[in-house]
């Protein structure tokens, strides 16, 4: 390509040249002819004041000869002198050319006249008749070679005319004709290289308009063996990794659509800037209702709110660390949707610009299947920890039943024994010491099994008995209270809050090295509170930013943790080294 | 003289059979009957009209404790005595405020179990000093729990929110202050109003002056 467009100005350069060069050749050829003229009419000039100056010398020869009068030479010298002087510059102008017969012959005359003349001169002052007679003869033939040479150069003048015209005709229409040719050639030489520089922009261009129409076959065949062969070969091999790598706009267009996920494309501020047709089923919005609008109007806060983010406060990567999380969106009827959206930068265009791309889909029956499978779980726990309790029921029962009766049963015998005096009284006193023993161990067991208080009397009971027990032994003094509780609940929460205290206890007997402890239970409509609040040592509970329950959490948290988890309820600790304890139990329960 | 009926209540037969047993030899005490649990007991009761009923707590269909309540409003001539192994402070107090006349541990000797029936008999209450001394722990207790009921309760956390409260300040603010959760703060002012049995924040101020909890200016 460079090299063609070189080669076109070499030759526009070179035919330039001969154009200056076939010109100067013209001017120089008319310079030549136009020279001549003037020599010719230079010529014909000073022949003509010679033919002056003897028509004039001849004149006063006719003169005299017609007067017969006195001759005075001297008035024929100075008519003379000057047709010699003229005479004299026709011999230095004229050309050799003309210095054939006519001139010698003239030159003869002249100078017969002449000798003529200096001897009529010498002769006295006065000129005969037959002297001048034969002078003016002499004069006529001269004159007459005169008018040979004057002719002859006319002639040659209209000769040399003639030549000129020609010479100009035939310049005008050389050059006329080398012009046309030169146009014409150029026009052709132009023509075919024109197109041949464009043919290859061409067909790339046809290559480029029939991707365009979605013909991605489309490849373009040029062989020119310079840039443009190079330029084809790169824009095939484009095509076959774009055919390889993407898809027509329809095609994409259709793959968007057909996304499960409602596809949202954002500006730089969150506007929403283009959706899908899943976006539009799922959120009941038209298209034209949804763009150019902030995507604030499908975020729900809590409670039906939106949920107004203040995105210009944040910077690219923090929008993008929002977005990608779990969300609840909300529709135009207010419908609640809980979506996973997956946020990325769309890679544009437009350089600087920095567009989201958010896909939200909808895990309504995701988080359905879950809860469902939450609760199956919980469904199984309490039935795993109702089996527990029913088996420790068991256990105790068992304790309490079959060997503290036959305890019981074995200790009337041995009073009976005793009664009858075979034995001695020691022995039988110190059997009876130890079948008591016994009994007690009995019932210690049967009573940390299942706490019978909570059985029969319930939960405010039972938590008074437990507390009323640690305040005997214990450091710590512990309080209780309750408010607007039932007397009896759900007996498997019951238990369940039984335990849970028992564990707050233990770990704040355990650990907590405090003075004061303080549970109470609250019931409202819908939820059962229970506060275990201690001023003891503290603890490391919690990461509060990142909610991450510290690892050293104790056996005796983390049963409080399952239990609570059962009952859907919520589990927090408050605690800081140094500052006491709170645990704070919250669970649904419906007065 | 007429023997003193006796009707034993107790899902074990074998507690039947031992003190059946024991008291072989007390030919001024006959062993009527027998129920195993306060359903039975009482439709027992109800056609023997004996002088004492031994009762044990747990047991199934009806407990000892039901059954007392029934029994001591119907037959006012019967003696109620709580054969048990259940040595819970809380279990006598129940037991004692149901109506029973006597509280007698299953491990108890036969002299203890004759100078039960005979306290019974002649009107008065028995308790062995165990558990008396369990009995009159737990009453004090309960009187003490209730005037502290009496007075409101607030822990030291609560008291720091209604200070808070007072000074104005947000549930965020509050929860920056004490270093707790926003979540936390909400569950305590939620208590505080229940406890206080306050709907308003003026409500609340209110009856924290009235605690001496903050200074109204």
């Amino acid at each position: 390509m460079r090299k063609k467009l070189t080669y076109g100005v070499y030759i526009t350069v070179i035919l330039v040249i001969l154009m200056i060069f076939g010109s100067q050749i013209i001017l120089r050829f008319y310079k030549v002819q136009s020279e001549r003229l003037i020599i010719e009419y230079h010529e014909i000039s000073v022949l003509q004041d010679y033919k002056l100056s003897v028509s004039r010398l001849m004149m006063q020869l006719n003169f005299l000869r017609n007067e017969s009068s006195v001759l005075f030479s001297s008035d024929l010298l100075a008519f003379y002198t000057d047709s010699k002087t003229k005479f004299e510059n026709c011999h230095q102008f004229l050309t050799t050319k003309h210095k054939d017969d006519d001139w010698i012959g003239l030159e003869i005359a002249i100078n017969n006249f002449d000798t003529m003349l200096t001897r009529a001169l010498l002769a006295g002052e006065k000129i005969s008749i037959s002297t001048i007679i034969d002078l003016t003869n002499l004069m006529i033939a001269g004159n007459e070679k005169l008018d040979i040479l004057i002719n002859e150069t006319k002639e040659e003048i209209m000769h040399y005319e003639q030549i000129n015209r020609r010479a100009i005709q035939h310049g005008t229409l050389t050059s006329l004709g080398l012009g046309a040719a030169m146009i014409i050639l150029l026009l052709v030489l132009g023509k075919v290289y024109v197109n041949n520089l464009t043919d290859p922009i061409l067909k790339l261009e046809k290559g480029a308009e029939s991707i365009k129409t979605g013909n991605r076959q489309a490849r373009v065949n040029i062989h020119s063996g310079d840039e443009f062969e190079k330029l084809a070969d790169a824009f095939n091999s484009m095509l076959d990794s774009l055919e390889e790598t993407t898809v027509t706009k329809e095609y994409f267009q259709n793959i968007m659509n057909s996304l499960y996920g409602a596809l949202f494309v954002l500006n730089d501020g969150c506007t929403i800037r283009a959706v899908n047709t899943t976006s539009i089923q799922m959120y009941e919005f038209t298209e034209y209702e949804m763009l150019d609008k902030p995507i604030n109007i499908l975020l729900n806060g809590n409670d039906g709110q939106h949920f107004n983010v203040d995105f210009s406060q944040m910077d690219f990567q923090e929008k993008v660390d929002f977005f990608n999380n779990q969300h609840v969106m909300i529709t135009k009827s207010g419908k609640q949707i809980p979506v996973l959206i997956n946020c990325t930068r769309l890679k544009s265009q437009k350089p600087g610009s920095n567009e989201i791309l958010i896909i939200a889909h909808d895990i309504t029956e995701k988080i359905m299947m879950e809860k469902k499978i939450e609760q199956n779980r919980n469904e199984i726990r309490i039935a795993i920890n109702e089996a527990q309790e029913a088996e420790r029921l068991r256990l105790a029962k068992d304790l309490h039943d079959s060997l503290g009766q036959q305890l019981t049963s074995i200790s009337f015998s041995i009073q009976k024994l005793h009664e009858s005096k075979k034995y001695s009284g020691n022995l039988v006193q110190s059997v009876m010491d130890q079948i008591d023993a016994s009994l007690n161990e009995t019932r210690r067991l049967s009573h940390n099994l299942i706490p019978i208080v909570l059985i029969e009397f319930g939960l405010i009971t039972a938590i008074q008995n437990l507390i009323n027990n640690v305040n005997k032994i214990g450091k710590t003094k512990f309080q209780f209270f309750h408010y607007d509780l039932n007397e009896r609940i759900d007996n498997k929460l019951e238990k369940a809050i039984y335990r849970i205290i028992q564990e707050g206890i233990n770990n704040i007997l355990k650990h907590a090295k405090a003075k004061n402890a303080s549970i109470q239970l609250l019931q409202n409509a819908e939820l059962l509170t229970v506060l275990i609040e201690d001023d003891g040592v503290g603890f490391k509970a919690m990461n509060r930013l990142t909610n991450e329950i510290v690892q050293d959490e104790g056996i005796g948290l983390l049963s409080i943790r399952e239990r609570v988890s059962i009952f859907n309820g919520k589990f927090s600790i408050e605690s800081h080294p140094g500052a006491g304890t709170e645990l704070i139990i919250e669970i649904p329960y419906n007065k | 003289m007429d023997k003193i009926r006796i009707l034993i209540v107790d899902d074990h037969e074998i507690i039947y059979r031992g003190i059946k047993d024991l008291l072989q030899n007390e030919v001024e005490y006959k062993i009527e009957d027998y129920a195993v649990n306060g359903k039975e007991a009482i439709v027992k009761a109800r056609q023997i009209i004996p002088d004492i009923i031994f009762m044990d707590i747990s047991m199934p269909e009806m407990n000892g404790i039901e059954a007392i309540k029934v029994l001591s409003a119907e037959l006012s001539d019967s003696k109620l005595i709580v054969l048990t192994q259940h040595d819970e402070g809380e279990i006598i107090f129940q037991a004692m405020r149901a109506g029973a006349h006597g509280y007698l541990l299953k491990n108890s000797t036969k002299e203890q179990f004759i100078f039960a029936m005979q306290q019974v008999l002649s009107g008065k209450r028995y308790l062995n000093d165990e558990t008396s001394r369990k009995m009159i722990d737990l009453t004090l207790n309960k009187f003490e729990q209730e005037r502290s009921e009496n007075e409101i309760y607030l822990t030291r956390r609560e008291k720091e929110i209604i200070r808070k409260i007072y000074e104005d300040k947000s549930n965020h603010q509050i929860a920056e202050d004490l270093n707790i959760s926003l979540r936390t703060v909400e569950t305590h002012r939620r208590n505080i109003m229940q406890k206080l049995k306050v709907t308003t924040v003026i409500g609340l101020l209110k009856i924290a002056a009235k605690l001496n909890l903050i200074t109204l200016k």
